[in-house]
């Protein structure tokens, strides 16, 4: 760790000296507020959730704060956070170990409106401008190396239960009624990331010290570790047998992944 | 065209052809009051004018005339094209012809460019026919009409032709001998009736021809070949011939510079201009001969006519050594002759500088005897001992058999020196004798080539491996805190390149808001020079223009380390301006249709700053960037480029 900071260091101060980049109008800093929208998750009727509820959810929305400095001409390192509330994933619920509920394996994918995993991530991105451009100005493609960490805390309740008759049904908008319903408490679920994306954007100056941004970024490299055994998670993949194996843990996994897939991103920059 | 800094305002040559327009347009004062009149400077012989009534006259055009009569033809000639609007005519016309539209629709191309020919050809007899008659109305005498044709007929060649004196590059101190001059010339070849298909313009012969028929037996108010004074007429015209030997020069027509040289000198023999730019125009051959790009300055001998011929071919045969020494005498003499005069001193440090470091002659060689006296001298001694005599007597010495051999070697050296002695070839050797007997020129050479070789050695050992001239990248950080920006350009291109000529313009004007924007955040000392923001009032900063464009003109084509012949006219500015520094810029905006079909805009930056000190580019940029060029990209890019130039290094890292 002493080492990257020490490298981090160098790249920051020294390349930054020799190059001398003017930046923006001599502004070489710059904060941007950024949403990350990750495309909706696909959408089912057999929902077993305290909301039963059919959506048309076009996007899943992640929040990024980042300061960049300009480098050289072709070049910058930003340092961002991110927030993004992940909302669970599943096939169906085992919960055998808590009651005696029927579900059957084979339910469609559904999203469950809670509980929540609260997924922080920080990151460092170095950003690369074409040859003849002008950091941060114009296109840019970046790579972004980054850590970040899901928790669910512990007694999260979920109600569960199965789909019952439809009390509305609309294009945009079909609720359910639940039966058989059930509270069941979560325990404390923790899973940390790390991982590698590719970033491509492009920056349109609309004042002296305002641009706005836009661009996409690509997963390259994921680690998923969960340091916790616990008994609950949401299931993507089915068939599985909850009994036998540990699956369940990659049903939160498989949440995360989701919401670290191709993302859309526009944000507000202010430069100084 | 007009704002471009060739175009002389309110200057003698101007105002004697504005006189010379407001006597022909007396009976006219509605039409003189819709045309204005200006020379332009360039060697071309032309005269044009334009649909707004502005009319050109060249001052290569003047320099050949040989009186006001023929100017005052010249003047009918073109206002007769603004009065009947030949201009717009021809472009509409023009555009009907080549599209094959209307009457020229069903024509062939050939036959089609035939007509475009045959169309212009068609408006220059009517300006002749209609210039004829306003010209009766003057007192010019109807001879001069014939003339004027003959002196367009000849004017590709010099504004005389006289033969050229062998001895005009002698000193007191280098003979170079006649030999290096030909005999012969190229003999003068135009005809007046010359085949003039695909020409805009009909020959000279049947624009005379016509003119003939045209005129009858009309007779013109007078016979005076001069209304106004001959001297002023004489005055502007050496005037003319003057400027066109600079013009010579900033064009890199070195050989040409000469022969106007030796012309003018024929009638003003101590004239520190003609001193001057007979030192630029040698210090220019020597130059390109030396960086080996002579034949960019020198023409082929066989396509030169008259009496400059010998001069083209003297300067075609000379070596690198020869060219040199002549060039380098000829500075050195002029520094004497104009004692303390810096131009001449920093001609002849630099020429000094080649003979040192480019002219490949071992100082060793030169020698310290004139010419003249060597050949006395030879021819005394090969007098006065037999060779032949001087061979046995070696045989028959107890020499060694190697010692005989090295002997005999030189014998043998001086058995063949009467040929050495009468070669002209090594005329060179014996131009520097004076210099090299009494002072420190062998010492100073030599000392230089030292230099020269240790900061080359330093460079290879920097890794910089000896760069020479050249546009390359050069280094950011100035440190520049006072700069010139000489009129910016911004030109946009539509999809099928042709030049959007509105929002070039537009652009241009916003482009020199966007230097004044960044002037104030970088707290740089500017001026903007600048064609657009000119007043009536502005003669002097459109001057200024004019100097400074023939300036980088110069300094582009030259590419390489090298006085420019206008540096003497910068020294000038730079005093006004206080600063040495002046950047160059063109914003450069293009559309294409990608993939796709769909478009896409792109733009070129280009931008260099040039020390008139040195006359060096001392920054270079040249971006090609793949965003619209739109104001605020644009001035981030600007402020980019004066912030490289206005900025200090702030760190310096030693590598272990």
């Amino acid at each position: 760790m002493k080492h990257i900071l020490q490298i981090i260091a160098v790249l920051f101060f020294c390349t930054q000296a020799l190059a001398q980049p003017s930046g923006y109008l001599g502004k070489n800093n710059h904060i941007q507020v950024m949403v990350g929208a990750v495309p909706s998750f696909k959408h089912q009727s057999e929902v077993v959730s305290s909301t039963v509820t059919k959506r048309l959810k076009f996007a899943n929305l992640n929040y990024q704060f980042i300061y960049t400095r300009v480098i050289s001409n072709g070049f910058d390192i930003s340092f961002g956070y991110q927030y993004t509330h992940v909302n669970g994933i599943s096939d169906g619920v085992s919960v055998d170990d808590y009651d005696t509920i029927f579900v059957p394996n084979n339910f469609p994918k559904s999203i469950m409106d809670d509980p929540e995993l609260i997924y922080h991530s920080g990151y460092m991105a170095l950003n690369f401008y074409r040859r003849g451009s002008l950091a941060p100005l114009g296109k840019s493609w970046g790579l972004i190396f980054g850590y970040g960490s899901a928790t669910l805390a512990e007694n999260t309740p979920v109600i569960i239960g199965t789909k019952g008759s439809t009390s509305t049904n609309t294009a945009f908008k079909q609720v359910a009624e639940l039966e058989a319903q059930k509270t069941i408490l979560l325990p404390e679920q923790k899973i940390s990331t790390a991982f590698m994306k590719l970033r491509i954007g492009r920056s349109f100056p609309i004042s002296d010290h305002l641009m706005i941004y836009g661009g996409v970024s690509f997963p390259l490299l994921t680690y998923y570790n969960s340091g916790n055994m616990t008994r609950f998670g949401f299931r993507l993949d089915q068939g599985s047998d909850i009994e036998d194996s540990n699956d369940w843990i990659l049903y939160s996994m498989s949440s995360l992944k989701a919401y670290n897939g191709i993302s859309l991103e526009a944000g507000f920059r202010f430069h100084f | 065209m007009l704002l471009s800094g060739k175009v002389i305002f309110n200057d003698p040559v101007t105002i004697y052809i504005n006189k010379v327009a407001d006597y022909i347009l007396a009976d006219e004062p509605e039409l003189r009051k819709k045309l204005r009149f200006y020379t332009l400077k360039t060697n071309t012989p032309n005269a044009f004018s334009t649909d707004q009534g502005v009319v050109l006259v060249t001052t290569g055009l003047i320099a050949q005339l040989e009186n006001e009569a023929q100017l005052g033809f010249i003047l009918c000639h073109e206002i007769i094209h603004y009065v009947e609007k030949h201009v717009r005519n021809g472009y509409v016309e023009n555009k009907n012809i080549t599209k094959g539209r209307g009457e020229y629709s069903g024509l062939s191309y050939r036959s089609r460019i035939s007509q475009l020919s045959k169309y212009s050809k068609d408006l220059e007899f009517e300006a002749d026919k209609q210039g004829i008659d306003m010209y009766l109305k003057s007192e010019y005498p109807v001879e001069e009409i014939f003339s004027a044709f003959e002196v367009l007929l000849y004017s590709y060649l010099p504004f005389d032709d006289i033969q050229f004196d062998s001895t005009f590059f002698n000193t007191p101190n280098m003979v170079i001998p006649g030999s290096f001059f030909p005999d012969t010339v190229n003999e003068v070849s135009q005809e007046a009736d010359y085949k003039d298909d695909g020409h805009t313009h009909p020959n000279i012969q049947r624009r005379m021809d016509k003119a003939f028929d045209h005129l009858g037996e009309r007779k013109s108010l007078g016979e005076k070949k001069f209304v106004m004074p001959e001297e002023d007429f004489e005055y502007v015209r050496n005037l003319c011939r003057f400027e066109n030997t600079s013009i010579y020069i900033a064009e890199r027509e070195y050989v040409n510079a000469l022969y106007s040289i030796f012309l003018l000198k024929r009638e003003f023999p101590s004239n520190r201009f003609l001193d001057l730019a007979q030192v630029k125009a040698l210090y220019g051959l020597v130059k390109y001969k030396n960086f080996s790009r002579y034949n960019e300055v020198t023409v082929k001998p066989n396509k030169v006519e008259g009496e400059s011929f010998p001069l083209h071919i003297f300067f075609k045969n000379l070596t690198k050594e020869q060219l040199n020494v002549i060039a380098f005498r000829h500075a050195y003499d002029m520094t004497f002759r104009y004692k303390d005069d810096k131009v001449f001193i920093s001609y002849y440090e630099d020429l000094k500088r080649e003979l040192a470091i480019r002219s490949m002659i071992a100082p060793s060689k030169l020698k310290t005897m004139s010419y003249e006296q060597y050949m006395l001298a030879a021819a005394d001694t090969t007098k006065k001992f037999n060779i032949e005599d001087s061979m046995k007597r070696i045989d028959d010495s107890e020499l060694s058999k190697y010692e005989k051999i090295r002997r005999k070697k030189e014998l043998k050296l001086l058995l063949n020196m009467e040929d050495v002695v009468y070669s002209d070839k090594e005329f060179h050797l014996y131009a520097l004798w004076d210099l090299v007997s009494q002072e420190d020129l062998l010492d100073e050479l030599k000392a230089i080539k030292t230099e020269y070789q240790d900061e080359q050695d330093r460079l290879w050992e920097e890794g910089n491996f000896g760069l020479g001239g050249g546009l390359i990248q050069k280094s950011q950080h100035l440190g520049i805190h006072t700069l010139v920006v000489v009129d910016p350009i911004y030109e946009d291109y539509k999809m099928n390149d042709s030049r959007n000529h509105e929002k070039s313009e537009d652009n241009k004007l916003s482009l020199s808001e966007i230097y004044e924007q960044n002037f104030d955040n970088l707290n740089l000392q500017t001026k903007l020079v600048d064609s657009k923001n000119l007043e009536s009032s502005d003669l002097e900063e459109y001057n200024d223009l004019g100097i400074l464009n023939q300036w980088v003109g110069e300094i582009v084509d030259h590419d390489m380390e090298m006085i420019c012949s206008t540096s003497d006219q910068m020294t000038e500015l730079t005093d006004k301006y206080q600063t040495t520094h002046f950047l160059f810029s063109g914003v450069y905006a293009y559309k294409y249709r990608g993939r796709l079909g769909i478009p896409h805009n792109y733009f070129e930056l280009v931008a260099f700053c040039i020390d008139a000190d040195t006359d060096e580019i001392e920054f270079i940029t040249v971006q090609n960037v793949s965003l619209k060029g739109n104001a605020r990209i644009v001035r981030a890019y600007i402020y980019d480029i004066l912030y490289q130039l206005s900025s200090k290094p702030k760190a310096k890292i030693e590598l272990p």
